[in-house]
């Protein structure tokens, strides 16, 4: 319908309207001209009743057209100098606050309405119908007077929501999904067209030209917009709920939401929250880790969204609110949007400058990693609680998933400030963020730990209720008889019953017992992999002899060290290889974290070698899919078949990796039928993984049964180990892993396959003593066994204990062999039947031993730099890994410098580094091993001697449990015992102290320097150096200067004259380079 | 370590049954032998770009136009040319060998190529290979208790490593001329005098020992061990590393820090040491050092005026001492670059014929090995594998490139897998 007649219009304000006006160009039917000489409120008005043509509550379209005659000069600079179209559900004056639609220009702002002055505007409820930007969409378009405008509308009335577009004949602007302004839905049939003028005498004369609505079909609806986020987002439910008591209570609550990104905008429409929890403050060093049912550590949704609220209540006043993030944020107070963050951007090459360092512009301010953005914006408040909200994304592509150093902080302007949170949360200087930083990530492993544990009640108690059955079936096999007692053997178990057998039939004696100290100190390298300490020796001695050493057992046992040092094995049986860049040399994932989570959480080891294989989870936050990556091989599945074999059943498919085994009963097909199992579906033969035929070259006499590019299908190649019986299938896998996977790993752990319970048992006893039942451990070929029925005892022990490793190492612990004066032979170099073990094998301690012992003695932390080569988190994980700071040995990786750029070094991990890998530990684990190379070497003792680790042990600095010994109030004789006790785990003995005493005695009395203050501040590494700027000559030469600095050692104490100091680290040297210290007792 | 089995397996070469393991090497041709009794790889970081140094062809533009960008000259070897950079090294190429045909697969990777570079294999998760100064090392020894026998002047990473062959056949390594190698030398703060007061009490200590349990014989073994490492950091080995007993315009000669580490290296295969791997990592000269991509093209002939007055002084010297017959030097790089040049003037990557330099080691000198294309973008002559350029070098070396290492679970490994080593290098 498009007819205008006088009739059916109603004027608001005086007006003069020309009916008989000409029609506007492109129009038939003449326009309506207006002319309206009354200041406020101008309009047309005109109601569109329903008809069967049109029913103004469903979808439809209005357009007109329309023309600006009056006079310009008329026309701006006072709010009420406006134009508007709009639609009302009664007749209304101007537009206001019920007014549905709106298209409109206003010339100036006045108090409380800020607008887009002078521009064409469409209304956008966004949670008020205040008339200001928030709510006004700009178009951009300014009024041209004289040219013919076209507007159109297209409305859904049942969802309150339109579509406008803009045209001046030139240029155009079209915006969907805006909300009506009254926020009531349905019909508003009557339509206005006018404006506002300031003066009575204003000319704004307009023409309204052909007004055309059409219906719409009901099923074109306009679809809501996504709200934008300049109104902070409601509380919302959540999944989970924090229950672990370090995340549980704090002022500020977070929330963590995935999949919330849609396109550029986050839709924040029925969303719920994935996790909440409690912090005491409005900072995050840390996030919670997201667990499986099964305690695998999972990748949230790229990126996720992190909200934080907390009740804001100071006295009334000026405040400056202090941001740091590293990509996109937004900070709310109240309602209102006072502050955002850009994203981050990914970066790619190595080109930068090294940034400049910061400036603080509040003295003794902690200053944030370089790659953070820091924006302030000063707020009026009056002293009422105020909600403030931050909105943060974190991750993203190309970017890390972690918070950085996120923060929100307040203060008074020109003073410290604080971290937002109650009015006690620390201070926003060095000292108090790296405690709180330190803190926070003590409280979110707690909460991990928790969390995951959880997380998998279900499949724990699947487990055991499996294990229950396992019992059952064992108690139903034919028991294994002890053997008879022979006299004048000493036996503490049943351990010794079986070794005292084969003793007697050698007429070999057994050594004597070791005494309680030095039994201590084996046991505590056996357990947690580090030398007693002082005081756990005083406890050690203060009970009574006769059950020290079963308590020492206890003790130990539960010690959470117990986990640390069993990572270190499994790294090398397994293979754990990460790269820390660009991971080009058969590496594999973290799953070094998973390993340590499991021997902390005690999972029963047929779990978590069932999970091993299953490789489900996360790949870069260490779950065991982790285990499957190897990177640049042509057959992973391959490779990890061979690893699995020789970890698990003692079955070396290395050698059938390219052909058949030419001395092992394995084809080339094993190796990649098990390969297919893991794989989960059939693989074919890599050419690259087959022997090839050199011109000049005689034929290689092996034999190769595959040919390449031949299928191969899933397949048990192992079945003389185990079958897929009854017993089998109960073994509780995972739902959601390849079948063929999940098979594969109830044949490698069912209690019918007992070639495992075997092999896992003679590991851990090789471990204690220094050789297995079974030489190589990996590698059961032909084997000879020494001693099978307690093989298989311990076999059948493990297994009815639901294959606990604690229950296992406590039998060997407690047995009279264990407990005696080292042997000196090699166990695993004597022939099978000479294997008596009536005693442990005499060893050294292994690199990590040493490495943790000797921070450990000396009380000082490692002081790495971060195993992350982009600290600015702006390249992808799987590229450049983070590994974290390391705190145990396992913890270090190779460096990955084959670049051979300072830049690229990292001094401090490279001089541990350096004494882990001369002492046999291995920067790049390509193969599984089981025994080590770490025959004794000049290289190893010069190293210790001179190299930086050993100087910084001696060195009595600022932070060295040394020092402080040192400087207590005591007799020399007594400091002289005290050190033995530390190095050594023994008192010294007459001469001992008399050489002690006669080397320091001189400086003694006078070693203290009175009014020193201990310097605590800590040198730490450069942070701004990375891949970013590996090629600057400044990050080349900064490196350069660290590794200069590092050999010159911690920095002396000055509360101890240098005389005295000097050589009680004469002193400590010598204690360090005794054979007795590197030898296990 | 399995001994039984390996004797086994040796004793039974001659069966039928190990006859998969003997079939490996071309028992019928001699292997040649070189005169080297040491080896200083020098080690070009970053992909040393052979058309614009040893392996020149048409000039480009920097540009469209593909080829040099410098100008060539004439050398010592007549109908022979490299670039006008390398004025020194030319004089003295007569005392040289161009291999300009090397090749292998591993363009992309920096860390891989030079992993394969140094091991002439990729990385295999059965076995992990040794670097071709662990297998020098192990091959000819040390030539004395108190010389460690494989240095490196750079940084430690994965392809210098000595994989199966364990620890005790890697390296001692300095990454600065400055502070020395970590170990090796006492730390700044204990002289003589405080290092012999410390072996005092730790001496009483271990009598004490042993007067206590004297028959452990572990404490025994491991005081012995100890004794021959601080033999290791005796003063005639530390003087080796102060260049301040050389005289200064031979210093001058050298030139910069690379220079100086390669006099250094002189001095190392003096005192016995048997691989000396010097690693010309310094970027500060153009920024990316080797790797000119882009605008690191712009200064790349400052790096190649460094190298060439440090090598051709090294031969110079070298055969001054009468050492250069017995010494083999080698320019080695991961890989080399295109005649085509990027968007900003620098060049990509090229594995397919790049170039190593070898001088010494009592080769036939004065010749060139294979060869690229006129454009020099592809091999027309002579492709040389990494095993086949190992062989070469080991052959030079003395040592057979067939001879088959065993891992320490038994498994044999030859030296190179198939090297074919330039026959036409050797007498």
């Amino acid at each position: 319908m498009s007819a205008i007649s006088a009739a059916e219009w109603q004027t608001v304000g005086a007006a003069k309207t020309n009916f008989t006006g000409k029609p506007l160009a492109g129009d038939t039917a003449p326009a309506l001209s207006t002319h309206f000489t009354n200041a406020g409120s101008r309009a047309l008005r005109r109601t569109f009743a329903k008809t069967t043509a049109f029913d103004p509550a469903k979808p439809h379209r209005i357009e007109w057209r329309w023309r600006f005659d009056g006079k310009p000069g008329d026309f701006g600079n006072s709010f009420n100098d406006r134009i508007n179209f709009f639609a009302a559900d009664q007749p209304q004056g101007g537009s206001n606050a019920s007014s549905s639609w709106i298209i409109g220009l206003a010339t100036a702002s006045e108090p409380g309405r800020e607008v887009h002055e002078g521009k064409w505007f469409f209304f956008d409820r966004q949670d008020d119908g205040d008339f200001k930007k928030e709510n006004m969409i700009n178009t951009g378009l300014s009024l041209v007077p004289g040219a013919i405008y076209s507007f159109s509308v297209t409305v859904d009335p049942a969802a309150g929501v339109y579509s406008a577009t803009i045209h001046d004949g030139a240029r155009s602007f079209t915006e969907t999904g805006l909300h009506f302004r009254n926020d009531r839905k349905g019909a508003h049939p009557v339509l206005h067209f006018g404006g506002s003028a300031s003066n009575a005498g204003d000319d704004h004369s307009f023409s309204l030209g052909e007004i055309r609505i059409t219906s719409l079909a009901e099923n074109a609806p306009i679809v809501a917009k996504q709200p934008r986020e300049t109104k902070s987002p409601k509380p919302v439910a959540t999944d989970f709920k924090e229950t672990a008591p370090s995340l549980a209570s704090g002022s500020v609550q977070v929330q963590i939401f995935e999949d919330l990104v849609k396109g550029a905008e986050l839709d924040f429409e029925n969303a719920r929250a994935i996790t909440e929890y409690r912090e005491p403050a409005m900072a995050f060093t840390r996030l919670p880790v997201k667990y499986s049912a099964n305690a695998l550590a999972l990748d949230r949704s790229s990126p996720f969204v992190l909200i934080a609220r907390t009740e804001l209540t100071r006295p009334a006043g000026e405040y400056k609110l202090r941001v740091r993030a590293r990509g996109a944020a937004r900070l709310f107070l109240g309602d209102k949007l006072v502050l955002t963050t850009k994203p981050q951007k990914t970066a790619s090459d190595g080109h930068e400058d090294v940034p400049e360092p910061g400036k603080p512009d509040v003295a003794g301010l902690h200053l944030a990693h370089y790659s953070h953005q820091e924006t302030t914006v000063t707020v009026k408040l009056d002293g009422s609680p105020r909600t403030v909200t931050l909105v943060a994304l974190i991750g993203g592509k190309g970017l890390v998933p972690t918070p950085g150093e996120l923060s929100v902080a307040i203060g008074k302007l020109g003073e410290l400030p604080q971290l937002l949170g109650a009015p006690d949360a620390p201070l926003l200087n060095d000292e108090a963020w790296e405690n709180f930083a330190s803190t926070q990530s003590e409280r979110h492993a707690l909460a991990d730990t928790h969390r995951r544990r959880e997380a998998s009640t279900a499949v724990t108690a699947a487990w055991q209720r499996y294990h229950a059955q396992v019992r059952e079936h064992t108690r139903g096999l034919p028991p294994i008889p002890l053997p008879a007692l022979v006299a004048g053997l000493p036996e503490f178990n049943a351990i010794d019953r079986f070794l005292n057998a084969h003793l007697a039939i050698a007429k070999a004696k057994p050594t004597a017992l070791t005494d309680d100290l030095e039994f201590l100190r084996r046991l505590s390298l056996d357990t947690i992999g580090l030398l007693p300490t002082p005081n756990e020796i005083r406890s050690f001695l203060a009970e009574p002899p006769a059950s020290r050493r079963e308590r020492a057992i206890t003790r130990l046992l539960a010690h959470p060290g117990w986990a640390d040092h069993w990572v270190s094995y499994w790294q090398d049986a397994l293979a754990e290889n990460p790269g820390i860049v660009k991971a080009d040399l058969n590496n594999s994932g973290p799953f070094r974290w998973w390993l340590h989570q499991s021997f902390s959480d005690g999972l029963p080891f047929d779990r978590l070698v069932a999970e091993l294989v299953q490789m489900e989870g996360s790949l870069v936050q260490g779950a065991p899919a982790a285990f499957r990556m190897a990177s640049l091989n042509d057959a992973p599945m391959a490779a990890k078949a061979d690893v699995l074999a020789q970890a698990f059943l003692g079955e070396k498919l290395s050698c059938a990796r390219c052909h058949d085994a030419p001395d092992h009963p394995h084809k080339q097909g094993d190796t990649f039928s098990l390969a297919a199992m893991l794989e989960g579906k059939p693989l074919k033969l890599p050419s690259s993984s087959t022997v090839p035929v050199v011109e000049g070259f005689r034929k290689p006499k092996v034999t190769i049964t595959l040919k390449p590019g031949q299928s191969l299908d899933p397949h048990w190649p192992f079945a003389q180990h185990a079958k897929p019986t009854q017993l089998a299938s109960l073994v509780p896998v995972s739902a959601t892993a390849p079948a063929t996977r999940s098979e594969a790993a109830r044949l490698f752990v069912t209690p019918d396959n007992a070639r495992f319970a075997k092999v896992v048992v003679n590991r851990v006893w090789k471990r204690y003593f220094g050789g297995g039942f079974v030489e190589p451990a990996e590698d059961w070929n032909n084997a000879r066994v020494s001693n099978p029925e307690l093989l298989d005892w311990l076999a059948r022990e493990f297994t009815a204990s639901g294959y606990d490793l604690k229950v296992l190492a406590r039998l060997v612990f407690s047995s009279h062999a264990y407990q005696r004066r080292p042997v000196d032979v090699s166990w695993a170099d004597t022939r099978a039947e000479d294997r008596l073990f009536n005693g442990p094998a005499r060893h050294r301690l292994s690199a990590e031993q040493l490495v943790d012992s000797l921070f450990l003695i000396a009380g000082k932390e490692f002081g790495c730099e971060e195993l992350n080569t982009s600290p600015a988190g702006n390249r992808p994980l799987e590229t450049f890994l983070n590994l974290g700071v390391p705190r145990r040995a396992w913890e270090f990786a190779a460096t990955m410098n084959e670049r051979d750029r300072p830049s690229l070094a990292k001094p401090v991990v490279q001089s541990i580094v350096d004494v882990l890998t001369t002492y046999g530990w291995r920067q790049s684990r390509q193969t599984p091993r089981t025994t080590r190379a770490d025959a004794p070497s000049p290289m190893q003792t010069l190293l210790l001697a001179n190299g930086v680790v050993g100087t910084r042990i001696t060195r009595l600095s600022d932070d060295s449990a040394f020092t402080e010994m040192a400087l207590k109030e005591q007799s020399l004789e007594a400091l002289v015992a005290e050190t033995f006790l530390r190095v050594l785990g023994r008192p010294p003995s007459a001469n001992e102290t008399e050489t002690a005493a006669t080397y320091l005695k001189s400086s003694h009395a006078t070693r203290a320097v009175g009014g020193v203050v201990k310097q605590t501040k800590k040198l730490r590494p450069d942070n701004r150096i990375g891949w970013a700027n590996h090629l600057s000559t400044e990050a080349n030469a900064i490196r350069m200067e660290e590794e200069r600095r590092l050999r010159m050692g911690d920095e002396p104490t000055k509360r101890l004259r240098p005389e005295f100091r000097e050589r009680y680290e004469d002193f400590l040297w010598s204690l360090l380079n005794t054979p007795e210290f590197i030898l296990v007792p | 370590m399995n001994l039984n089995r390996r004797e086994f397996l040796k004793a039974s070469a001659a069966t039928a049954f190990a006859a998969p393991l003997a079939g490996l090497a071309d028992t019928a041709k001699p292997v040649p032998k070189g005169k080297a009794e040491a080896c200083i790889f020098l080690w070009m970081g970053g992909g040393m770009a052979q058309i614009d140094t040893f392996d020149p062809k048409g000039r480009g533009d920097g540009k469209k136009v593909s080829g040099c960008a410098y100008n060539t000259i004439d050398t010592a070897i007549p109908g022979v040319k490299v670039t006008e950079h390398l004025r020194q090294t030319a004089a003295v190429l007569d005392r040289c060998v161009l291999l300009r045909s090397l090749s292998h697969e591993q363009s992309a990777e920096h860390g891989a190529a030079t992993y394969l570079v140094h091991t002439a294999r990729k990385p295999s998760e059965t076995v992990v290979y040794p670097s071709i100064g662990s297998v020098v090392a192990h091959q000819l020894g040390p030539r004395s208790e108190s010389v460690p026998p494989y240095v490196v002047m750079g940084y430690p990473n994965i392809a210098r490593d000595p994989g199966f062959l364990g620890p005790q056949h890697g390296y001692v390594y300095l990454t600065q001329l400055e502070t020395g190698p970590n170990g090796l030398i006492r730390p700044p703060d204990v002289d003589i005098a405080r290092q012999q007061r410390r072996e005092g009490l730790l001496g009483a200590w271990q009598k004490e020992l042993a007067r206590r349990n004297p028959a452990d014989k572990a404490a025994a073994a491991q005081s012995e061990i100890s004794r021959r490492g601080f033999k290791m950091a005796g003063p005639e080995f530390m003087n080796v590393f102060d260049l301040a007993h050389e005289p200064k315009t031979l210093r001058e000669n050298y030139g910069g820090e690379f220079g100086q580490r390669c006099l250094l290296a002189r001095r190392l295969v003096q005192s016995g040491v048997r691989f000396v791997e010097v690693s010309f990592n310094l970027n500060f000269i153009n920024g990316t050092g080797w790797d000119t991509h882009n605008e690191g093209q712009r200064d790349q002939h400052k790096l190649i005026q460094e190298l060439d007055r440090a090598f051709a002084t090294l031969v110079l010297d070298l055969e001054r001492h009468k050492l250069l017959e017995k010494t083999l030097v080698v320019i080695a790089t991961e890989f080399g670059r295109p005649p085509g040049f990027d968007s900003r003037g620098g060049r990509g990557h090229q594995s397919q014929g790049f170039t190593s330099v070898l001088a010494g080691g009592g080769l036939r000198s004065g010749q060139v090995v294979g060869a690229t294309d006129d454009g020099g973008g592809k091999i027309a002559e002579h492709p040389l594998t990494m095993p086949d350029y190992h062989a070469t070098m080991y052959c030079a070396l003395g040592i057979n490139p067939h001879k088959r290492l065993y891992t320490p679970d038994d498994r044999p490994v030859p030296i190179t897998d198939f090297g074919r080593p330039a026959e036409k290098l050797f007498a």
